[in-house]
């Protein structure tokens, strides 16, 4: 009995832990150069080639000078939250991995059923959102005990751009809720797959209105002003080594979350397009586990690509107008919409 | 099998040391500082972009803040008045770090020996690689990148020029060395308050 | 209609799909760019690199010397009595620190045995090697152990003909 539990609540979880992280930790080092030679195709050059065979040692080089890089921490500065933040930024995106679920269950020859989850709890989707309004204190914190003036004004500006951002995305994941029905993703998955339909049809707004207020929220261009590499200068100015390497990470496993959760949300997850999953899983479990898992990853890799591909094309927002964008548009937007969902959920969706 | 230190090892096995790795990643991801002085920036933009990309040595990442940068490359004059800001940018930078001069100014003042241009860079950083030219090619810069992660890889490779100095009666211009004095003004500048104030950074 | 059509290109962002789409065009497009240490560059025939000299027809006149606006050459001439018969210089240095490749003393030289190659890999980890003196001036020696480089064949720059010139030449 006892050994049971263990192997149940603490053995397997903590094996798919080990290879939940091990996983992520890869795709964000390697995000990074996937990100650098794409924005040289887009702009006509090659990008980093030379590092190994077609650049793949990259990441590792650059992991391992920014790790023995020295250390500063400026005088002015407040010793201890400076060495805290980046740890506050750091470990919300890698947590919110947790609540992903990326296949069908998986069915073992004893007739167990064994969630493709760390924890598929059932406000999963609730705590993604509040942990990405967590990350917030990371940026503050470091802008703030930095002491000196533009990393505290690039926290202030991450701060309102932040808070004018998280209310179009929360209404507009809320939409999806309503229409899913529960806060589980694994339930809003199998939602979709039994209503037959992707909630990009009757969330068409909600799609939009997220897409660029995630945007906004992971602090990618257009709209990176707390960071603002190029002119404004940012929150982790007075960071080096490796400190400023767990923003860099934080930034990127972000943006490798955002990529995993929308299809989830609106492309129907490790559902299958053009098959009825729900009766193949019936005859071939094991099939629909491989194929769900492929179609997943695919989908997650087109927002992936999406995300460097605007960042290629659109310029930097001005400050003023991106607020402006993010209360007087997005908001009454996802608002509104929000009403015309519960109407579709309403008549249309019984 | 090879033999070292009396134990026999199967071929494949390697020995190294972790230096040699360390250098590996150091050299192979130089970063930049965004900083041009004056019209070889020009140049050194030039480098960047897609013709002659310097970002297939993985150093395209210009880094706006000199605490996330390895290498400084001074591009162009260094007035009197800009000297304390570049020597105060340099000791912002964490170690280790490397300075590349690029274009005549950088190198010793270049047309510009008059009273408001400093006399080479190596008056107050000490420099690592010089490059030629007014202003040097793109592909020149990109030559001194190589140049610089030879020169971590192998610091031996850089410790005394194979060329012998002449015996001028007359020097065309006095020689500046690495390493040697601030000059008088820009230490006055320094002291004044202009540039630097290590005491703050350390 | 026209507000229909207003109504239209406000929901489908039109600018935003051209910018998208431009790029995403370039994604396809051949690269330009000259992998340089593996592949030779393109060199305008203009380009001015490292001053080259020929000893062996320099006549000691020191004309470069004193058209040089830095100061970068120094010729030493030989003793007067060997001047008679042999007018190589003694010594030549020329120093490419503070050379601005302006050419003047290309134009000031009587027999031409001054020229801009197209070599301009002057890159070097101590200054002093900068100064080239009568052995190395011809051949830089530092750039031989890079897998490419214009020590083969160095290029010399022909002389520009002015437009005055070129209209004598036709007539």
């Amino acid at each position: 009995m006892n050994s049971q539990i263990l192997i149940n609540y603490i053995a397997f979880p903590l094996i798919k832990i080990a290879i939940l992280l091990a996983a992520v930790f890869t795709v964000v080092a390697y995000i990074v150069l996937v990100e650098r030679r794409l924005l040289g195709f887009f702009q006509s050059r090659l990008g980093p080639n030379r590092v190994g065979p077609l650049g793949l040692i990259q990441p590792v080089a650059d992991g391992l000078k920014l790790f023995l890089k020295e250390d500063l921490i400026p005088t002015n500065a407040n010793p201890f939250i400076f060495k805290i933040a980046p740890i506050f930024s750091f470990f919300p995106p890698f947590v919110g991995f947790a609540v992903l679920t990326f296949a069908l269950p998986l069915i073992m020859p004893s007739g167990k059923m064994h969630q493709f989850a760390v924890a598929d709890v059932d406000l999963g989707i609730l705590l993604i959102l509040s942990l990405s309004s967590l990350g917030i204190f990371g940026i503050i914190l470091a802008g703030w005990s930095s002491g000196s003036k533009y990393p505290l004004f690039g926290s202030l500006r991450s701060a309102s751009q932040m808070l004018a951002y998280e209310i179009p995305l929360t209404l507009s994941v809320i939409s999806v809720i309503m229409m899913a029905g529960s806060f589980r993703l694994s339930d809003i998955v199998t939602a979709q797959q039994t209503y037959k339909f992707y909630f990009i049809i009757p969330g068409i707004v909600a799609f939009f209105v997220y897409l660029i207020s995630v945007v906004a929220e992971t602090n990618r261009t257009p709209f990176d002003l707390p960071e603002g590499e190029s002119e404004i200068i940012g929150f982790h100015t007075e960071y080096s080594g490796m400190r400023f390497a767990f923003f860099f990470m934080a930034e990127y496993a972000n943006v490798v979350l955002i990529c995993m959760l929308t299809p989830a949300l609106f492309l129907g997850g490790y559902d299958i397009p053009f098959l009825n999953d729900l009766e193949l899983y019936k005859t071939h479990p094991y099939l629909v586990n491989v194929l769900g898992f492929l179609s997943y990853a695919a989908k997650s890799t087109l927002f992936a690509y999406f995300y460097i591909w605007i960042r290629a094309t659109f310029p930097r927002y001005r400050y003023d107008q991106l607020l402006k964008v993010g209360w007087s548009v997005l908001f009454p937007i996802s608002l509104l919409n929000l009403f015309l969902v519960a109407l579709i959920k309403l008549f249309l969706m019984k | 099998m090879s033999n070292i230190n009396g134990s026999d090892y199967p071929s494949f096995v390697g020995f190294t040391k972790l230096d040699k790795i360390f250098d590996y990643g150091r050299r192979n991801s130089l970063w930049p500082m965004t900083f041009g002085l004056a019209c070889c920036a020009i140049e050194m933009i030039c480098a960047m972009c897609s013709r002659y990309d310097m970002s297939r040595f993985g150093s395209e990442v210009m880094r706006p803040s000199p605490r996330q940068s390895d290498v400084m490359i001074i591009a162009g004059t260094i007035t009197l008045k800009m000297a304390p800001v570049v020597k105060r940018l340099y000791d912002q930078m964490p170690y280790p770090k490397w300075v590349i001069a690029m274009g005549a100014c950088a190198i010793k003042g270049g047309p510009w020996d008059d009273y408001a241009v400093l006399q080479g860079a190596g008056k107050i950083v000490p420099v690592d690689v010089y490059v030629s030219g007014c202003p040097p090619r793109p592909e020149a810069l990109i030559y001194a990148l190589l140049k610089l992660q030879e020169k971590i890889r192998d610091p031996k490779s850089a410790k005394e020029p194979q060329f012998i100095g002449p015996n001028l009666n007359e020097p065309t211009r006095g020689w500046m060395a690495k390493g040697e004095e601030i000059p008088e003004v820009v230490d006055k500048l320094i002291k004044e308050g202009h540039g630097v104030n290590t005491t703050q950074i350390f | 209609m026209e507000k229909i059509k207003n109504f239209i290109k406000m929901i489908t962002f039109p600018e935003l799909i051209k910018g998208l789409s431009v790029t995403t065009k370039y994604l396809f497009k051949k690269k330009v760019t000259e992998e340089y240490p593996d592949f030779k560059p393109h060199i305008p025939y203009r380009a001015k690199g490292k001053l080259h000299v020929q000893i062996d027809t320099c006549i000691s006149c020191r004309l470069c010397e004193k058209a040089c606006p830095e100061w970068c050459i120094k010729v030493f001439p030989p003793p007067k009595e060997q001047m008679k018969t042999d007018k190589r210089p003694q010594e030549f240095y020329i120093n490419q620190e503070h050379c601005l490749h302006c050419s003047l003393c290309v134009d000031a030289c009587p027999t031409g045995s001054i020229h801009h190659s197209y070599e301009f890999e002057l890159v070097v980890t101590n200054f002093k090697e900068l100064l080239f003196n009568k052995e190395t001036l011809p051949y830089n020696q530092l750039l031989k152990q890079y897998k490419w480089n214009y020590i083969e064949n160095v290029p010399v720059r022909p002389r520009t003909t002015t437009p005055l010139e070129q209209k004598e030449n036709t007539k």
